[in-house]
């Protein structure tokens, strides 16, 4: 187990980096979508 | 629709990762040559997430080439959009490529950077496309910023070419490179590396796909609510 760590962080720190940009995504497109619904 | 995909997509990729992650660990063995050259075997499983990483990227940057050109023949907004976001996508797989590598590079030789061949053709292709995104800032005209990037795209594939594939390989520069692909391409893939690869990469891929879309969905609806609001006289 100990000997896998190395793979283990790697795996685990690029998959979270690649989910934060996926949700900061969503997040500004949900916001964009709102201001273009909403009444001006 | 567009909402469905995105799941589908997100879930396909998000289960090719977890079983390509869960095999790498559980089925893979641990690599003989790198056990004898650097100590640790496992290592070599950082393959599973490098150069999946690597690929990606240079895929990425060489589709916004494709996105350039048919920006250049149409002038159509959208293949704009999704040559930005095809290279921002791209940027941060190869920021990702590079970090992974230089952790590999602390493990096995004990220092994080070492200015290697491929260290530094890496370093110039994110030279490369860091300009490509400053370049973008700073034309205020939309028509030539889209135009302008259009072209840079296409340039940056092709010097893309010789940083990935063509420059990596010259026998002088593999000669002087501690790369371990020497290893790899030696003896080739096992047939667990290769599995685990293909999956890996067909996960990393789809996450590019996904992000691609909301990054060009972005700038579409922004460019939009810009259009809309110089029509009713705001800007």
């Amino acid at each position: 187990m100990g000997e896998a760590l190395p793979f283990f962080l790697t795996w685990l720190v690029t998959w979270l980096a690649l989910m934060a940009y996926l949700w900061r995504l969503e997040a500004k497109l949900r916001a964009i979508e709102r201001k273009e619904s909403s009444p001006s | 629709m567009r909402q469905h995909t995105g799941t589908l997509l997100l879930i396909t990729a998000s289960f090719l990762m977890v079983l390509a992650f869960g095999l790498a660990f559980y089925w893979v063995p641990p690599a003989k040559e790198f056990a004898e050259r650097y100590g640790n075997g496992h290592i070599a499983k950082l393959i599973f997430v490098h150069v999946p990483l690597a690929i990606v990227s240079f895929v990425a940057f060489t589709t916004a080439a494709g996105f350039g050109v048919a920006y250049l023949l149409t002038r159509d907004r959208r293949w704009d959009a999704l040559g930005q976001a095809t290279v921002e996508v791209g940027w941060l797989y190869a920021v990702l490529a590079t970090a992974t590598g230089a952790y590999f590079s602390r493990l096995a030789w004990g220092e994080w950077w070492s200015w290697d061949p491929r260290q530094t053709t890496m370093f110039l292709v994110l030279l490369t496309y860091t300009a490509y995104l400053l370049v973008r800032e700073a034309i205020d005209d939309s028509d030539r910023r889209a135009a302008v990037s259009a072209v840079y795209a296409v340039l940056g594939a092709i010097a893309s070419v010789f940083l990935y594939w063509v420059v990596p390989y010259l026998p002088t520069v593999i000669q002087a490179s501690a790369h371990p692909s020497g290893i790899i391409a030696k003896g080739g893939l096992d047939f667990a590396y290769r599995t685990v690869l293909r999956l890996s990469l067909l996960g990393f891929l789809l996450v590019c796909i996904q992000l691609v879309r909301l990054r060009a969905a972005i700038t579409l609806l922004k460019w939009r609510q810009q259009m809309a609001a110089l029509y009713r006289g705001e800007a």
